[in-house]
This record gives structure tokens, sequence and C-alpha cells, in this order.
């Protein structure tokens, strides 16, 4: 015989949290958007055979002026749509990986400080707080200099400044979720503090910490394309900012080249933070009956 | 207010311990980096740094003497210039000041004002036009909106001023400043508006739960006017948490500002950092980092003092 259901079947948290991202229009724009971007940036390169690197045409050519060159040229005759194609991966590349520095980083300090208390939160905020309102970007020029400007470097520089608000966010979690009854359950049957950080409160405490993480990303990538705008990135690799910072003395022969890579950053930044604002919401209960 | 000043000092004494470990971190003779010239100085300028320095002393006395150099304002010298790198940044940190402190007072007055005005109205074309602002000025590469207000209002349509600080041959003070004025419009809008486009959001979010407070009812209840609501009770609460956040925020608008100034040849620190780092010229930027430390130290502290100013409620208590 079988049993009357009674009770609705429960939805999983997934379907849930996917049901609440995609009902907002903004984080569904956000996502076609990256959608777009990544499709343009691994598949460009190959349907659109131009070198970024070479010069192809002449220089300072309008965009639609010659068809071979659909966004124009720039200083010195290198087509500007194969630099928005070939430009991406890096940026995001470099933008993403400098976030996942930066997030390693944040929690460890932000678990450490919230699951402690006391005089080690103390401390530990106190150099935080100092990290949040060092200017940043002077403390990575440093280290460029320092250190040769290499791929590594940008990448271990920006992650070194962007890792303080993942901290305090990961803090205020670990503090939220250390009275929980299951961690407090853990705690009498004996686990130590390492199980407890990594593998009981860690695990809850994620998803909030993962939506902040794609604001990360977005932030790293704009601190990217100014590096690069100044000259301090790896000279070798072609990306959106540095194709801004080497035309920068031409901005007015050759606006073209200026315009088209920022609006490629503009849109992925964008892109990024909608879909973060959107994984914030679906994942974050307390905001779902909004 | 004891608190802010303590910090204030601890973030300018991190910043010359920072500076102190990086040159011994960096790869080859810490006198070549004090020198820099990218490893061209010769042996008498590396003797009477080694010699200053007491670089041949153990390393806890070498700290000694720089942290003791650095608090004393000796900040080494630029040998690009040949001059002491003090009097390099006291010169340009006027410029930077200016242009931080005029896009902060832009980005915090018309963000706010937007902001309230969108809490008045919660589903009103404004009120959406601030939760798509705030996401779309954030998204900006700051440097590159400057390049195309730039274009825009200084090449396409020539209203302002294409770089720099000050044009030539302007005679007598007011024209003088009418002119500095003018030059600083397009730099001030570039580097504020993305900080604005936060503003605005942060002001919409606490003023939406001000005006569900009771001294908001008892205000309307009297028969005040909705403006007076608005700007009188509610504007009051609403800006503090815009002014915690500035106050957070002094470091990334410094970052912005070395951008800023790259982009519209403003004659301040950040655009001497630049120019420091290509020219290998280390003890400039380090000490650009250094000075950099103390404006953020001190802006700070005036954020709070307007802060106390702005709320009644730690005026009152005293708090020293």
């Amino acid at each position: 015989m079988k049993p009357i259901e009674t009770v609705p079947k429960p939805q999983s948290p997934l379907r849930e949290a996917l049901a609440v991202f995609f009902g907002n229009w903004a984080a569904t724009i956000g996502l076609i958007i990256l959608l777009v971007v990544f499709l343009g940036s691994i598949l460009g390169p190959y349907l659109y055979g131009v070198s970024p690197k070479e010069t192809v045409n002449a220089p300072f050519l309008p965009p639609m002026a010659d068809p071979s060159s659909p966004l124009g040229t720039d200083y010195i005759g290198r087509d500007v749509l194969a630099g928005i194609l070939n430009g991406g991966s890096a940026t995001i590349m470099i933008g993403a990986t400098a976030a996942l520095v930066a997030v390693v980083i944040g929690i460890t300090i932000g678990s450490i400080s919230g699951y402690y208390g006391g005089l080690t939160d103390t401390l530990l905020m106190r150099f935080t707080e100092f990290f949040q309102v060092l200017p940043a970007l002077l403390f990575v020029m440093v280290l460029m200099t320092l250190f040769a400007p290499s791929i590594h470097t940008t990448i271990i520089g920006i992650g070194l400044v962007m890792w303080p608000p993942t901290a305090r966010l990961a803090r205020a979690e670990f503090m939220k979720l250390k009275t929980m009854d299951y961690v407090r359950a853990e705690k009498a049957m004996g686990a130590r503090d390492r199980r407890i950080i990594w593998q009981v409160i860690l695990p809850n405490a994620l998803p909030p910490l993962i939506a902040a993480a794609a604001l990360v990303i977005g932030v790293s990538i704009l601190f990217e394309a100014g590096l690069s705008f100044l000259g301090l990135g790896d000279p070798n690799i072609r990306s959106w900012g540095e194709m801004i910072g080497a035309n920068r003395d031409y901005i007015f022969d050759c606006p073209w080249a200026v315009f088209f890579p920022g609006i490629a950053i503009f849109l992925t930044v964008l892109g990024v933070s909608l879909v973060g604002d959107g994984l914030n919401d679906a994942m974050n209960p307390r905001f779902r009956e909004r | 207010m004891k608190q802010k000043l303590l910090f204030s000092a601890g973030l300018v004494v991190c910043v010359v311990i920072l500076n102190f470990f990086l040159i011994r971190m960096a790869p080859g003779d810490p006198a070549i980096t004090l020198a820099g010239q990218a490893g061209g100085a010769d042996e008498e300028t590396l003797a009477h740094i080694r010699k200053i320095y007491g670089l041949d002393k153990p390393i806890w006395n070498q700290f000694f003497v720089y942290v003791g150099k650095m608090l004393t304002g000796d900040l080494g010298t630029s040998y690009f210039y040949n001059l002491p790198v003090r009097d390099l940044i006291l010169e340009r940190v006027f410029p930077t000041v200016l242009l931080v402190v005029s896009s902060l007072l832009i980005s915090m007055g018309i963000g706010t004002f937007m902001g309230v005005l969108a809490a008045h109205q919660p589903r009103g074309l404004l009120s959406y036009f601030v939760t798509f602002f705030s996401l779309g000025g954030y998204s900006l590469p700051t440097f590159w909106l400057g390049q195309m207000l730039l274009l825009a209002f200084a090449w396409y349509w020539p209203i302002f001023p294409i770089g720099g600080m000050q044009g030539f041959r302007v005679e007598g003070f007011l024209p003088q400043v009418a002119d500095v004025a003018m030059h600083l419009v397009l730099p001030a809008i570039s580097l504020g508006l993305a900080f604005m486009a936060q503003y605005s959001r942060v002001a919409r979010a606490s003023m939406l739960e001000v005006l569900g407070s009771d001294f908001i009812r008892t205000a309307r209840a009297k028969g005040a006017r909705e403006s007076s609501v608005l700007f009188v009770h509610g504007l009051r609460n609403a800006i503090l948490p815009v002014i915690t956040l500035a106050g957070l925020q002094l470091g990334q608008i410094l970052s912005g500002a070395v951008l800023v100034e790259t982009v519209f040849d403003w004659p301040g620190l950040g655009r001497l950092a630049v120019d420091s780092i290509f020219r290998r010229d280390y003890p400039s930027i380090m000490g650009i980092l250094f000075a950099s430390a103390v404006v953020v130290a001190v802006i700070n502290i005036l954020t709070d003092v307007v802060y106390r100013w702005a709320d009644p409620r730690l005026r009152s208590g005293g708090g020293h």
C-alpha cells in the first residue's frame, strides 16, 4: 500500500536559490553579459584571426573606415577589435586569480578573528583596518617597482590589498555561527578548533562569502586595469587596461582605441557585480522576502 | 576621538615599518634601492647612504635609524631631482588634497541628496535611477571616465581646460582661484562619480530606515513641510553612514587620485609617484606612500570631527 503524501515535497535549497537568482532580472542580465564576454574571449581569437600585437593596418584608422579593421586601429596600427577579443582572457584571469588570493587571505584572517574573539580579534581587526585605509594603488606600485612587474607580482599585489572586506564579512559570519547549537555540540564532543573552523563553520559561512567574492573579482579587474593603464602591468601581455594605457598619449588622435577597451572593462565589471548582487540575494535567505 | 588619533598614528607608524621591510625584501643591496637610479649610483653616493642609514650596523639598529629619520620628516634624497624628498612632496600635497577634498564634497553632497530624494519615493523613477547608477558608477574605470570627460568637455566641446592645474598668465587672486576651479571640475567629477554612486545607495538605504522612525512621524504630525522633514529632520541621520563609509574609503580615493592625476596632468602626489616609478626613484615613491598615509590619517581625524558635528548624540557625550 502506498503512503498518502500529505506534506509537499520540499524544494532543494539549490533549486530555490536558482529560482530567486533567475527571478531577478538584473542578475540574469549580468549573467548574459558575462556569457557574451566569456564566449567572445574564448572563441573570438579563433573566429577573428587578426594578431592583437602586430601592426596590421595604417595607424589612427577610425572604426568602419576599413572593413578589415571594424573597430579601427591604434597609434601603431594594431587592430582594436583583435585587442579587445584577446585582451579579455588576461584581464579576467588576473582579476579572478587575484580575487581568489584575496578571498583566501580574507577568509583565513576573518575566520580566526571571529572564532577566537578577544585580543586575537582586536589585533587582527586593527591589522585589517590598517590595510583597508592604506592607499592600495600606491602600495602595489611600490611592490611592482621593487619586484619586477610580472603577471605573478600583479596577482599577488592585488590579492594583498583586496582582502579586508572579505575578512570583515567572514569574521561577522563566524561570530554569528559559532554560537549555533551544532557548533556547540561539535565542541562538546571534543572536536579540535581546526576542525570546527574549517569543516563545521566554514561550509555554512560560504554562501555569503561566495557572493562577496564576485564583487572582489569586479574590483580586482578594475584594479588590474588601473595598473596596466599606468604602464605597470606585465609588458608582454595585452589586456584591456594596457590598451588604454598604451594609447593614453594619443587619445585625441584615436579616441576609439581608448573608448572600446573601456566599454569592455565596464561591461565585464558590471556583469560581475550584477551576478554578485543576484547571488547575494539568492543565497541569503534574509533577502528572499523582499 | 582618542581611539581615532591612536589609530591614525598607528597607520603612519605601520607604513614606516612596511617601507623598511619592503626595502630589505627587495632583491639586491638596500643601499642601491635607497639610491634609486636603477643601480646606476656611483660608489661615493652608496658609501654616503650606507653611512647615514647605518647599513653596516645590526638590523634592529638600522630599523631605529630609519624610523627616527621618517618620523622627524627626513624622507631621504631624490637623486633624480637632487632635492630632499620632503620638499618635493610638500610641493605636491596641496593639489592632491584639493582634488581629494573637492571630490569628497561633491560625491557626499550630491550622493546624499540623490539618496534622500530617492528614499522619499522608493518606487519612483529617481529611486530606480539611484539603484542603476550605483551599480554602473561602481563598474566604471575611474581613469577611463576621466578620459571620456576629457574627450567630451575639453576637446569636442572645449569648455574646460585639457589638463594641469593653472593656466599661464592669469593675474590677480580671484581670477587665479577661478582658473584653478575651472581646471578642477573634470578631475574632481571623474574621481568623485564612483563614490557618489555608492553614497547615493547608502544614503537611500539609511534614509528609508530613518523615514519610518517616530521623530519623522512627529515632525509630519506637527505640520512640518515635506522638504523640511527630509532635509532637516531626516538628512542628519541619513548622512552618518555616508561619512563612516567615506572615512573607510580614503585610501581608495587616494588610489583613484593617482589615476585621475595621470589623466589630467594634475601636479599632485599621484603624478609624482607615477613619474618616480619610471625613474626608479625609490626614496620618492616610498616617501609618497608615507605622505599618503599621513594624508589619510589627517582626513580620517577630520571625518571623525565632522561625524561628531553631524551627530549631536556624540557631541553632548563629550567623548574625549
